[in-house]
């Protein structure tokens, strides 16, 4: 991975996700299928550095790790974006469902529903979790 | 369920105060109602029943629609609006206008027996889609105003919804008595005689301000027979 220094910082992104899960009880309440789901995002700099984590579930316990952004593991879900949107929505001057709509994410899907109807679960994630990154 | 369209050649000539006061109308004839806002350019209809982003949720890879209640009378409600923050411009591309209609037809749990869909104005792209997708089994309410340009409008959406075999069954003439008479009543027989039924509902303050379904239960009659 040929990262810059804040792409290097991001490697810190599986434990703030990891974090953000703390809030996932709660979000199982409004989207209690979010279980049998998995999302390997992506992340991309200006220099054609990559990284990607995986993030699903082992029975109740979530799992998210760090993976080949070459080769990540099949995903119901694949979110793309630039590093500096995901910072940008990190620090919240970015709101996500904002940077979808002007083309700034990518969302795939593997598992047949619309990538819209991911976006929408993801943005529900995403709302509970910058609520617990403060 | 039976998709009822509403919709208009032109936009701002009250499309959504048709789509909501239908619903509303249904829904106070003991109807089952579902309501779509599939305007994604400009979605304001959560407006009206001040519906935000955390009233989403989802049973069995669907979403469920948000219960909104008016007076006695209870809809489902599903839009883009609640979930594009304020203020936000809206610059979806074609895929991803679609893939939100689709989501909202077909990942949405609707349980009503009629479903009032608000459309974006004009034959964009996205409009075809949404035609397509209810082929053979829509009908439709075409809303507009007694102007010479929106009725040269309506007559080209009149021809497309009726090129997808959508049962176009009336037109609202919306504000009719702020336009020239003679005009009106002019554009009021063309209509006719392209088998529409009439509707004209006068400039009303009250419709700005709040719900005024009886306005509309006659329409509803003539789109449920």
């Amino acid at each position: 991975m040929s990262l810059g220094l804040k792409a290097k910082l991001l490697t810190i992104i599986p434990k703030l996700v990891m974090l953000g899960l703390t809030r996932f009880n709660e979000f199982l309440e409004e989207f209690p299928d979010a279980k049998t789901r998995s999302t390997v995002l992506i992340l991309r700099d200006d220099r054609g550095g990559r990284m990607a984590i995986y993030i699903g579930f082992q029975g109740d316990r979530p799992v998210v790790r760090e993976v080949d952004p070459r080769s990540p593991p099949r995903a119901t879900t694949e979110i793309e974006m630039h590093v500096d949107t995901f910072i940008a929505v990190l620090k919240r001057r970015l709101d996500f469902r904002t940077a979808y709509i002007h083309d700034l994410v990518d969302v795939r899907s593997n598992d047949g529903l619309p990538p819209t109807y991911h976006l929408i679960l993801w943005s529900a994630f995403m709302d509970k979790a910058l609520e617990v990154l403060g | 369920m039976i998709p009822i369209l509403v919709t208009s050649g032109k936009g701002g000539v009250g499309k959504t105060t048709t789509a909501i006061n239908t619903a509303l109308a249904l829904a106070m004839k003991g109807f089952k109602v579902s309501l779509m806002d599939a305007d994604l350019m400009d979605p304001t209809t959560h407006l009206a029943f001040n519906v935000n982003k955390e009233s989403l949720r989802e049973h069995g890879k669907m979403l469920l629609p948000i219960k909104v209640k008016v007076g006695e009378v209870e809809l489902e409600f599903m839009g883009l609006g609640p979930f594009v923050p304020r203020g936000v411009g809206v610059a979806l591309s074609y895929e991803k206008t679609v893939d939100f209609i689709i989501t909202l037809l077909k990942f949405v749990r609707w349980s009503g027996e009629y479903l009032v869909i608000d459309t974006p104005p004009s034959s964009l792209d996205v409009n075809v889609k949404l035609f397509k997708e209810l082929r053979d089994r829509g009908r439709a309410v075409i809303v507009g105003e007694p102007h010479p340009y929106a009725f040269e409008d309506n007559l080209r959406m009149l021809d497309l919804l009726r090129m997808y075999n959508i049962d176009v069954r009336a037109i609202v003439l919306n504000k009719y008595n702020l336009f020239v008479r003679e005009l009106a009543e002019a554009m009021e027989k063309e209509y006719e005689s392209l088998k529409l039924k009439v509707f004209k509902v006068p400039w009303d303050a009250e419709l700005q301000l709040g719900f005024k379904p009886e306005l509309f239960s006659e329409l509803v009659e003539v789109l449920v027979a």
